[in-house]
């Protein structure tokens, strides 16, 4: 549940994917960012407990933020930003699908 | 390999810029390496090319950073931006760094380290504080500057410190409503405070004028304003809904909100400096682990400095002005300093004394409350691998008496952040356990990597190093 603030914002237009669905955001963006301001789907969830998380510290501390960035898992999203036509997915599975391997596709 | 480089400068903040332009200037070869991509740590955020990188609409401060940032950008300094440095050695002449940079994994040899890695925000637990919805102010302000991102719906601030009150003026100019603050400070007298700190005070007189503007802004905004808060607690189903809290230990509040934001203070980000080995002590007025430093920032180990709010903390002003001497130091040891540059070293001392002298107020002023409370059993201490303090007292119970046989018995710090977070947590439930204040022995030891890395990133190390090996050969 975050928005964008209604300021006069000059930098350069760019379009994501999260989760399949075409996001448009700005240039410098951080990926959590524009995750967090997609709607109330869990930004992730716990491999051991399941519970929904989102990210806490947004400087590269936590690792609540981890999210897979073009196909690689665990990426820290405060740190990254957005990249024209950049495919982001949520990380949403417990960890026994994990272990089982059902994760990677 | 790269050719090896004079001043290898980790953290692209206040400190690292100011020590990266100061060295370059005097001729050293200098690299800088930031796991962010862009150059300003986290106070100037985003300063060269973010949503508020023009003007002033975050206010003077954040401006400031406009100028360190060009003076960095003009100067000869390799930025290696998107780095994750997950591995340092140190050797008689110097040390090497390995890091990973848009995935490819490389090296690189130094003959001083700085480390500027700055501050992170005291870890705040509470029964509910994994939910979404909850974060801390520093994060909500780093979205902010970043991305021109805010919080949605009902907006509570809890804990206390300039931070807190910084925030809640940006978002009161941006035009954003705050349901509630929560003042989690026990009572203190401010006037009592003040006259026992005249001198610092007098001297930091244009942070007090600062710090009283900022307060009567969010008067006049007529924010509700809860003191003496404790016994916070926050509760919903898969994201935050309310908030239960106790004022004065007595009436019990309870709130609905959508996003609480939580800070008290922030501490030493001490975790390289930890995997190197540098001999680190708790500082009782700051409630933190720090390392311990002689005058110009030198660590145990020789040629590794720490400088900036990594050192000890005393703020953004500071942070260039320890970056200065430390560099200051590094020229005399190569014997290339310069009456330029020793006038250089003597300003930043007599303004790291005026920024120095201004923190034991602010530590009287703000002091953690929440953050040194005593956890309920059911508070999750380490997130990553969600244990409940319930589960570290049972290891304490079982035998464990410190932090490394307390991780092993209940998976407490063995996730992701590796203990960034956690570590703090329980060395707090560690020492309320055995009825005793918190030690640096508390503090968990910081192995290598200090970032998780892929095997494949890890691979393709070897195989470079191997190769680099053999060309030598």
């Amino acid at each position: 549940m975050f928005r964008r603030l209604n300021v006069s914002d000059d930098r350069l237009e760019l379009e994501v994917e999260v989760d399949g669905i075409i996001v448009k955001c700005r240039a410098g963006d951080s990926v959590s960012a524009v995750v967090l301001m997609t709607g109330s789907k869990p930004y992730r969830r716990n491999v051991v407990s399941g519970d929904a998380r989102a990210p806490l510290c947004m400087m590269g501390v936590c690792f609540e933020c981890l999210i897979e960035i073009d196909g690689l898992p665990n990426q820290q999203g405060c740190l990254r930003t957005v990249e024209q036509g950049m495919r982001i997915r949520r990380q949403l599975k417990p960890l026994s699908d994990v272990v089982s391997g059902s994760v990677g596709r | 390999m790269s050719a090896p480089v004079d001043v290898c400068i980790l953290g692209g903040g206040p400190a690292g810029m100011a020590a990266a332009v100061m060295a370059a200037e005097n001729g050293l070869s200098v690299a800088v390496l930031d796991e962010r991509q862009s150059a300003g740590g986290q106070i100037f955020h985003a300063i060269e090319t973010g949503p508020f990188s023009k003007g002033a609409l975050l206010g003077p401060d954040y401006a400031q950073g406009h100028s360190l940032a060009a003076a960095f950008q003009a100067e000869n300094v390799t930025r290696l931006l998107g780095a994750r440095v997950w591995r340092i050695d140190m050797t008689s002449t110097g040390g090497s760094a390995r890091y990973i940079c848009s995935h490819r994994s490389s090296q690189l040899r130094f003959g001083h380290l700085i480390l500027a890695t700055g501050a992170m925000e005291r870890p705040l637990p509470f029964e509910g504080w994994t939910l979404p919805g909850v974060m801390t102010v520093g994060a909500a302000q780093l979205l902010l500057k970043g991305s021109a991102t805010v919080p949605d719906g009902r907006i509570v601030l809890a804990g206390n410190g300039p931070l807190l009150l910084l925030f809640a003026n940006q978002l009161l100019s941006q035009g954003v409503r705050i349901l509630a603050i929560l003042d989690t400070a026990p009572e203190r007298s401010p006037l009592a405070l003040a006259s026992r700190h005249l001198g610092a005070l007098f001297g930091n007189r244009d942070k007090v004028i600062k710090g009283l503007r900022m307060q009567a802004r969010i008067r006049a905004a007529q924010i509700p304003v809860y003191r003496k808060v404790s016994d916070l607690h926050a509760s919903g189903d898969g994201r935050i809904q309310s908030i239960s809290f106790r004022v004065d230990g007595k009436e019990e509040y309870q709130v609905e909100v959508d996003s609480l934001l939580i800070h008290e203070g922030i501490v030493p980000n001490t975790q390289v400096s930890r995997a190197l080995g540098c001999a680190h002590v708790w500082d009782a007025g700051q409630q933190c682990l720090r390392p311990e430093l002689d005058r110009y920032g030198e660590s145990s180990i020789d040629d590794v400095f720490i400088v900036g709010d990594g050192a000890a903390l005393r703020g953004a002003i500071a942070a260039p002005a320890s970056g200065q001497i430390a560099v200051g130091r590094i020229l005399e040891r190569r014997g290339v300093a310069s009456p330029g540059s020793r006038a250089v070293v003597r300003k930043a001392e007599t303004v790291l004394a005026r920024e120095r002298a201004f923190r034991p107020f602010l530590d009287e002023l703000y002091p953690p409350r929440l953050a040194t409370s005593r956890l309920s059993d059911e508070t999750i201490a380490c997130r990553c691998e969600a244990v409940p303090a319930s589960a570290v007292r049972a290891a304490i119970a079982d035998g464990a008496i410190g932090p490394a046989q307390a991780k092993v018995f209940s998976r407490c710090g063995m996730g992701a952040c590796q203990g960034r977070i956690c570590g703090s947590i329980t060395a707090g439930i560690l020492a309320d356990a055995m009825n005793r204040a918190v030690t640096a022995a508390d503090a968990p030891h910081v192995r290598f990597p200090l970032k998780p890395l892929s095997l494949a990133e890890m691979a393709e190390r070897v195989s470079a190093f191997d190769k680099d090996n053999h060309h030598a050969a």
